[in-house]
């Protein structure tokens, strides 16, 4: 983990990301570049973005989960990561999509740096979850049926805020199942407004104080109107 | 900041990552990858997963698109040798102008262009060195006429401060030593008796070429072909 509780004893506002990295992501869209490249230029605006907010760049830590990818697999791809030590990496597509087991191990994170925070005296607000799919999910039934029971466990015990970011070709259904909140659909390849949104969301949570209730940003800059 | 090198294809990780997120390998380590017998023939098997079986020129991979390929030994020496060359010229046209200033003006005067010119003789070498190194190209005369180029190991170009810093240890190196050898040696040869004398002078003699030529011995014994300066400001020469 690079993350300073020492140095940096303000409160954190943990957020992971589950970001679909499978082969359908190599799709070229009508801006002649691909979702992942799109993704790529929207991880590398949410770097900017955060690091030039103060609040952030000390408060919001960042983990994330690839699911597909080189590796065909869902792994956790980066450790909690304050933002200041953030950088922005490109992510390959590839292979299938076991998004079940990548909510999952998100979830684990989660408890992890829940668990850390609390052993070094760190406030926290409620950690966000950020699952970005343009996919079917390839998991076994009962994998999935496991994730969206973990899910739902965690979102009635305000473990976690979920958030379900649907892509062009993603199964809504599905990942209706996984959180309170309906899918979002993303507005084309606008991931770099979707990033921004995010930024900015942290940005807000992170001057909050633990248990109080924010309004977000509006989603309309990259949400799909006719959804 | 410091970071991690994915060790199947050499791409350069942000400390927090598990995995390669260009190769997926979770093979990571604070250092590149550098097979031994890398360069010690004409082929070698490939580090890339991808072509692991098939024979290739030696490739140093950074990330997954750029190739650093040292450049060979031969094309090094030429262009160290056009370049002295050049570099010879420049601080001789900056001598002969130095002269020149001094013949119009009369005897016990100094003319300030004469100084000016024989101060330019002795930094003509950095500015060069530094120009060349930081432009686009990354080469001198003589790298760019051999087709090799000075670039970092993440096979970025240099900046101006990199190639300056470059220079100045390769430069001052030499000189560093060489009045170090001096000094010492020249010290006791003074001190010691006539026969000691003569000894210690053959070994001055023959130190000063192993003090200007010692830091590049380092490429004989170095994977990516550095030589002491290259590995002390993390560059490589490489080829195209």
């Amino acid at each position: 983990m690079t993350v300073d509780y020492t140095g940096n004893a303000n409160q954190r506002t943990p957020c992971v990301l589950i970001l679909d990295a499978s082969g359908s992501m190599d799709t070229t869209g009508t801006r002649g570049k691909t979702r992942i490249q799109e993704l790529n230029e929207g991880i590398k605006t949410l770097e900017e973005a955060l690091k030039s907010d103060d609040a952030a760049v000390s408060r919001v830590q960042l983990g994330i989960v690839s699911v597909g990818g080189p590796s065909n697999s869902a792994e956790v791809l980066m450790d909690w990561t304050d933002v200041e030590n953030f950088e922005a990496f490109p992510l390959t597509a590839a292979g299938s999509t076991p998004l079940g087991t990548g909510v999952r191990l998100g979830l684990e994170m989660i408890d992890q740096v829940k668990t850390d925070l609390k052993t070094n005296g760190i406030n926290y607000t409620r950690p966000w979850m950020m699952i970005i799919t343009d996919g079917e999910p390839t998991d076994s039934d009962s994998e999935w049926n496991q994730a969206i029971k973990e899910c739902k466990k965690a979102e009635a015990d305000k473990k976690v805020e979920i958030f379900t970011i649907a892509v062009e070709g993603a199964n809504i259904a599905k990942l209706n199942q996984l959180s309170i909140r309906p899918p979002v659909m993303l507005d084309g390849v606008k991931f770099k407004e979707l990033f921004l949104w995010l930024s900015s969301s942290l940005s807000a949570a992170s001057r909050s104080r633990p248990g109080d209730s924010m309004s977000l940003p509006s989603l309309d800059p990259w949400r799909n109107v006719g959804m | 900041m410091a970071h991690n090198y994915c060790q199947n294809c050499n791409a350069k990780l942000l400390l927090t990552l598990k995995m390669c997120p260009s190769c997926g390998s979770k093979n990571i380590d604070s250092q590149l990858k550098i097979s031994k017998n890398l360069f010690q023939h004409g082929t070698i098997k490939a580090i890339s997963s991808t072509s692991s079986t098939s024979n290739i020129t030696p490739t140093i991979y950074v990330g997954q698109t750029f190739k650093l390929l040292p450049a060979p030994l031969g094309s090094r020496v030429l262009a160290f040798i056009v370049d002295t060359i050049i570099v010879s010229m420049l601080a001789s046209l900056m001598m002969l102008f130095s002269y020149l200033m001094t013949i119009s003006v009369r005897e016990n005067t100094v003319n300030p262009l004469a100084v000016i010119g024989v101060l330019g003789s002795f930094i003509a070498p950095y500015i060069y060195y530094t120009l060349m190194h930081a432009a686009p190209f990354g080469a001198t005369f003589g790298k760019k006429w051999l087709g090799i180029r000075v670039v970092n190991l993440s096979g970025e170009m240099l900046t101006k401060m990199q190639a300056f810093m470059r220079i100045i240890v390769t430069l001052l190196f030499p000189i560093v030593g060489g009045v170090a050898v001096a000094l010492s040696l020249g010290g006791m040869a003074i001190s010691y008796k006539e026969i000691i004398q003569e000894s210690i002078i053959i070994a001055m003699v023959l130190a000063f070429p192993l003090i200007i030529l010692g830091p590049y011995f380092f490429i004989f014994f170095n994977p990516l072909r550095q030589s002491l300066f290259d590995i002390l400001m993390k560059t490589i020469v490489i080829k195209g």
